[in-house]
């Protein structure tokens, strides 16, 4: 390999290796389906996105990923601020367990929580004797959304707030400020891109999450069947253009979260 | 993409102790670390433990007699060999990339590095459902596929490409980062001493990144012996043929064979136990080589 | 030992031109120094020596052989970087047998030699003990001379060195400064170091570059370049100076004012301009108007070699006077009183 000054060795090779896996691995499945979408004549697309199925489908994935995303967020700046700031025993074990969904099978995922929530479940008895019911019905898809997008919420918190400099919150403790407000004025307007982050991340992997959600819901169709078994069970029918359709919208959703959250970050350079 | 940060280099001190000024008062510490209880008891504990319990609530003979069922066999063989193809073909890819990408500046590299993050933003279901649009029957390969006798759908193959698509970043982006943390300083030395450029990469660049590429590795298992839905559209479920072992747990609870499913289950809950393990273990030894860039 | 010559070597990056037609010529076995401001094209210029850079046109020579396109693993230098670079993952015997180890079968040493040299170089930077330590385990300054030894290693004909010392605290700076100008004496490569620190400079270079937004401005001595600054922007860069706004010329310098401008720019609206430095400024109670300025003392600094003083003379900028010891006490300067401030020694330059 044949150096030349100026340049480290080896980024002919190593580009072209990067482009060739990229472009037969990703791009062209991705060109597949962008393929069949722009073939697929607008009335079908139209007829597919309409229908009630496919209607009350989405609603589930994107309401119950919404849902999810934000309780997430919620948990994952509480649970970032207790593992930067304080001490208490056994904390990195903790710490490391937070990424255990990243290692997870969600198939697990779903029976774990099936094994809890579920009507003979540990827990699940108790709330459905009182009337509260997880498994199969709406609260059960939500909280297995928020099982597999755990980490995503919390990581990007805590990488945060870690990096936070605690001289600037010193300094509006000194001035004479009390706590909450050296928090709202110094700590959450440096969180606040990565509070989107962490939205828009648990939002994105909730929206398409399968293999946990499909235990913990009774899956029928217009009632609790999320937008991914859908798109599995028109592709089962040979309905590719309808699958194509549905996956369409869920690419765009969680794609246009992701990108708007990125653009809000850029607009506003935080150091 | 401000995405996940693929290394948390080890926890530093809470300020609250070396810093009184900032310490909380002690009701909402108090209060915090118990609602994260809870939050983490329910969500993540609970759950656990309870496909523990119920694996093994008659004793260890029964999840035995699960694991070594031919069926459950032959998907651990399968979730292992998809692995074994999956991990070392993206790691392999993921330096290549890591080593572009990071370790030099181009127009374009924004735009690629984006790329490479798609499959993480792309549902499992609707991943496995590309490799159908390809190799289906009527995918654009289907008919010559056929013509040439190649299966690649409803067969290992399918499930291992779709595999390759879902873990396709994960091993990238942790070198892209290390790489573009370390910088060149090392490269341009071992060239100034007079190393080759391939004797660079072996003994400076690779050395100089393996934390995070091991790092990487782990998660990359994890996440291709657990994928459920990609693989489950490619696959056929195939009982004994094409099913992993995500696949084969949602089978036997189909059948309401729980326990079974519980048995099962505790291997993979093994699995990614060791995986977070060791994920943490190659933070920290990352972390010490972190700490002493900053010396 | 080898003679390095650079032949208009000029490059630019986007629109900005980092060094401009540049031509230099290096006496082999010197210790040299590469000095100027940040921008000034000083480190471009070491890494392109290195191979590191690449040129966009002109010529590099080592003796007769023309390297401009050589690769860096090929130019036989040795490169010693700010932030040491040395490779993490390997101990100090490693890292200093690295260069070795990676020459061809047939150029490379017996395993045993590598080793033995290792332990010569690692007396020779003063560290036998250390190596079996790995980096992380090392201070700054002795990460420092462990590069160093990696680079010798290699028995290079130049050395080159990217702001050495500019990592390392004061003290650890000094410390080394002097003990790389007696170990360069013993190692003889022409050496080249890059710094922005002009005391550094004067203290251990056989000869000083001063470079300035990719032009040398001087090359010279130290000595030399010290008492004779060919421009105003080298006698300012190498020490502190009372800069005078004159009128008249080279010949017949008149004293007009003391310039505020800030260091670098030229103050406006004079035609010639005279540099002194505080310790060629002598005071007396009254003085010739024109020879000099008269100002009120506003600070006697007594506490150090000499003894500092600060006369306000109507200009933004104090006017700075270093009188010795005996010379303060036998005058007496006092803050609040007025004394009459004339350069001994000062250098003319014309502004434009």
């Amino acid at each position: 390999m044949a150096s030349r000054p100026g340049r480290l060795p080896g980024f002919p090779l190593s580009l072209s290796l990067t482009l060739l896996w990229l472009s037969g691995l990703v791009l062209l499945p991705l060109c597949a389906l962008l393929a069949l979408a722009l073939r697929t004549d607008p009335a079908t697309w139209l007829h597919t996105l309409t229908e009630p199925r496919t209607l009350a489908a989405c609603r589930l994935s994107l309401g119950s990923a919404l849902l999810a995303a934000l309780l997430d967020t919620a948990a994952g700046l509480g649970l970032a601020w207790a593992l930067t700031r304080y001490r208490f025993p056994l904390q990195g074990w903790i710490d490391s367990t937070i990424d255990l969904p990243l290692a997870l099978p969600t198939a697990v995922a779903g029976i774990s929580l099936g094994a809890v929530y579920g009507a003979k479940g540990w827990v699940g008895g108790w709330l459905e004797a009182h009337g509260m019911k997880v498994i199969y019905s709406q609260a059960g898809i939500v909280l297995a959304m928020m099982l597999v997008s755990l980490p995503f919420a919390v990581r990007p918190i805590q990488a945060v707030l870690r990096d936070l400099d605690p001289h600037a919150e010193e300094a509006a403790v000194s001035l004479g400020g009390s706590r909450w407000r050296a928090f709202f004025t110094v700590v959450l307007p440096a969180l606040r891109p990565a509070i989107a982050t962490a939205f828009a991340l648990s939002f994105a992997k909730s929206v398409g999450e399968y293999g946990s959600v499909i235990f913990v819901s009774s899956n029928l169709p217009g009632r609790s069947e999320i937008a991914p078994l859908l798109i599995m069970t028109r592709l089962e029918e040979f309905n590719y253009e309808a699958a194509a359709a549905i996956a369409m919208l869920l690419l765009f959703a969680s794609l246009s979260v992701l990108i708007l959250v990125t653009a809000l970050q850029v607009r506003r350079p935080s150091d | 993409m401000a995405a996940l940060a693929p290394i948390q280099p080890g926890l530093r001190a809470g300020p609250s102790v070396e810093r009184p000024a900032l310490r909380d008062p002690w009701w909402f510490r108090a209060s915090l670390l118990g609602a994260c209880a809870l939050f983490l008891i329910a969500v993540l504990a609970l759950p656990l433990a309870a496909v523990l319990v119920e694996a093994f609530r008659r004793g260890i003979g029964p999840a035995m007699k699960a694991w070594s069922d031919p069926d459950t066999k032959a998907a651990a063989w399968l979730t292992l060999r998809t692995a074994a193809w999956v991990v070392p073909l993206n790691a392999a890819f993921g330096i290549a990339a890591g080593y572009a990408l990071g370790k030099f500046r181009f127009r374009g590299r924004t735009l690629l590095i984006a790329l490479i993050d798609l499959p993480l933003s792309v549902s499992p279901v609707i991943a496995g459902m590309l490799f159908v649009l390809l190799f289906g029957a009527q995918g654009w390969f289907g008919p010559w596929l056929r013509d040439h006798g190649i299966k690649i759908l409803f067969a290992p193959t399918g499930i291992v490409l779709a595999t390759l698509f879902v873990t396709f970043p994960i091993v990238a982006r942790e070198l892209i980062a290390v790489m573009e943390a370390r910088g060149r300083d090392q490269e341009e030395a071992a060239l100034s001493l007079g190393a080759g450029a391939w004797t660079t990469f072996r003994r400076v660049t690779l050395p100089s990144a393996r934390w995070a590429l091991l790092h990487g590795i782990v998660l990359c298992n994890a996440r291709a012996m657990g994928d459920f839905g990609a693989v489950s559209v490619v696959s056929g479920h195939i009982r004994g043929e094409t099913n992993t072992l995500p696949l084969h747990i949602e089978v036997l609870y189909g059948e309401y064979q729980f326990q079974a499913a519980f048995a099962v289950a505790f291997l993979l809950i093994l699995m990614a136990v060791v995986t977070i393990v060791l994920k943490h273990w190659f933070e920290l030894r990352a972390a010490s080589g972190a700490a002493e860039e900053l010396a | 030992m080898t003679r390095i010559v650079l032949d208009k070597v000029s490059k630019a990056f986007r629109s900005n031109k980092i060094l401009s037609e540049l031509s230099l010529e290096l006496e082999s076995g010197h210790l040299v120094a590469l000095l100027g401001p940040s921008g000034s094209g000083k480190t471009t210029l070491l890494r392109s020596i290195a191979g590191l850079e690449a040129l966009d046109s002109g010529a590099i020579r080592f003796d007769q052989r023309d390297v401009t396109h050589t690769a860096a693993n090929a130019r036989g230098v040795g490169f010693v970087f700010q932030h040491y670079a040395l490779f993490e993952h390997m101990s100090v015997h490693e890292n200093i047998a690295f260069g070795l180890r990676c020459k061809p079968r047939s150029a490379r040493p017996a395993a045993a030699e590598i080793d033995a040299r290792v332990r010569e170089l690692l007396e020779l930077v003063q560290l036998p003990e250390l190596g079996s330590r790995r980096p992380d385990q090392l201070s700054g300054g002795q990460k420092q001379r462990i590069a160093l030894a990696r680079a010798l290693a290699i028995k290079p004909e130049v050395l080159l060195l990217d702001e050495p010392f500019g990592a390392l605290d004061a003290r650890v700076r000094r410390d080394l400064r002097s003990w790389l100008r007696g170990l360069h004496d013993r190692v003889s490569a022409t050496s080249l170091f890059v710094t922005h620190d002009q005391v550094e400079a004067l203290e251990i270079a056989d000869s000083i570059v001063v470079l300035r937004e990719g032009r040398i401005e001087q090359i010279g001595a130290p000595a030399e370049l010290y008492r004779a600054p060919a421009s105003f922007f080298v006698f300012q860069f190498l020490g502190e100076c009372n800069t005078f706004v004159l009128d008249g010329n080279s010949e017949h310098p008149r004293i007009r004012s003391l310039s505020a401008s800030e260091m670098g720019q030229q103050p406006a609206g004079a035609a010639w301009l005279g540099c002194a430095r505080p310790h060629d400024m002598q005071i007396s109670t009254e003085g010739v108007k024109e020879t000099g300025l008269s100002g009120v003392v506003s600070r006697v600094h007594a506490a150090g070699p000499t003894v500092r003083l600060e006369l306000n003379v109507g200009s933004a900028k104090a006017l700075l006077v270093d009188l010795s010891h005996a010379e303060f006490s036998a005058k007496m300067p006092r803050p609040g009183e007025t004394w009459f401030a004339r350069p001994r020694a000062m250098q003319t330059y014309a502004v434009g």
